[in-house]
């Protein structure tokens, strides 16, 4: 599977998040589940910034495009996003990529 | 008010598009960009990809969030004689269900699914 490096790095990094929270251990069918979550809204996301984009005559989607398709999709404002920020974790998380090219 | 004065809540967008341009958050770049490739979105802006990363951990952060907050609340109600010693929390399906229901998520999985 082309994709198994990336499911791999999300679910790190979903560790890190409920690690956050104050958990101490997740089931693996509940980070599965999240992984699939997490998923499903990056690509929703992306299809409907793409569409906003389109709407506009435009190829490259904007700033202006994502924070229309936050409201419309998670329902989270800039602002919301901005709170979030000041208090987000700060654990990096190496990507494949980059792994792949260490190994090299 | 002129627009350039403008403020989302106090704190002002462009300040945080440029706070955002040296955060690395915690899914990486290439993840993000790997997923919203597939979708059809194409951009070579960095600020985009980290906005929708954060908006993405957010999304999870506030369904675990809620997650923790039901977790505790049945632990303090099972665990009512011996006190909040054991404070090893696990995240389980039964929790995020409930808590991914409030945010209109159904999950419904097979019993043998597992």
């Amino acid at each position: 599977m082309a994709d198994d490096g990336y499911r791999h790095c999300l679910q790190q990094a979903i560790a890190v998040i409920t690690s956050e929270a104050g958990y101490t251990s997740i089931s693996s069918l509940a980070l599965e589940t999240i992984t699939e979550m997490i998923q499903s809204v990056l690509c929703e996301i992306g299809r409907c910034s793409q569409s906003f984009c389109e709407i506009s005559s435009r190829t490259k989607p904007t700033l202006c495009d994502v924070e229309q398709t936050l409201i419309n999709t998670v329902g989270f404002t800039i602002q919301d996003v901005a709170n979030y920020y000041l208090h987000a974790p700060t654990r990096k998380i190496t990507s494949p990529e980059k792994l792949n090219e260490k190994s090299q | 008010m002129g627009e350039n004065n403008a403020q989302i809540g106090g704190i002002r967008l462009a300040q945080f598009i440029q706070n955002i341009d040296d955060y690395t958050p915690t899914i990486p770049d290439d993840v993000t960009t790997y997923h919203l490739n597939r979708a059809g979105f194409d951009t070579t802006d960095p600020r985009v990809i980290r906005l929708i990363s954060l908006t993405s951990q957010k999304f999870v952060s506030d369904i675990v969030g809620d997650a923790m907050q039901q977790c505790k609340m049945r632990s303090s109600s099972q665990n009512n004689k011996k006190g909040a010693k054991d404070k090893q929390y696990c995240l389980t399906m039964e929790d995020l269900a409930a808590a991914a229901n409030e945010y209109g998520i159904h999950i419904k999985k097979p019993h043998y699914f597992s």
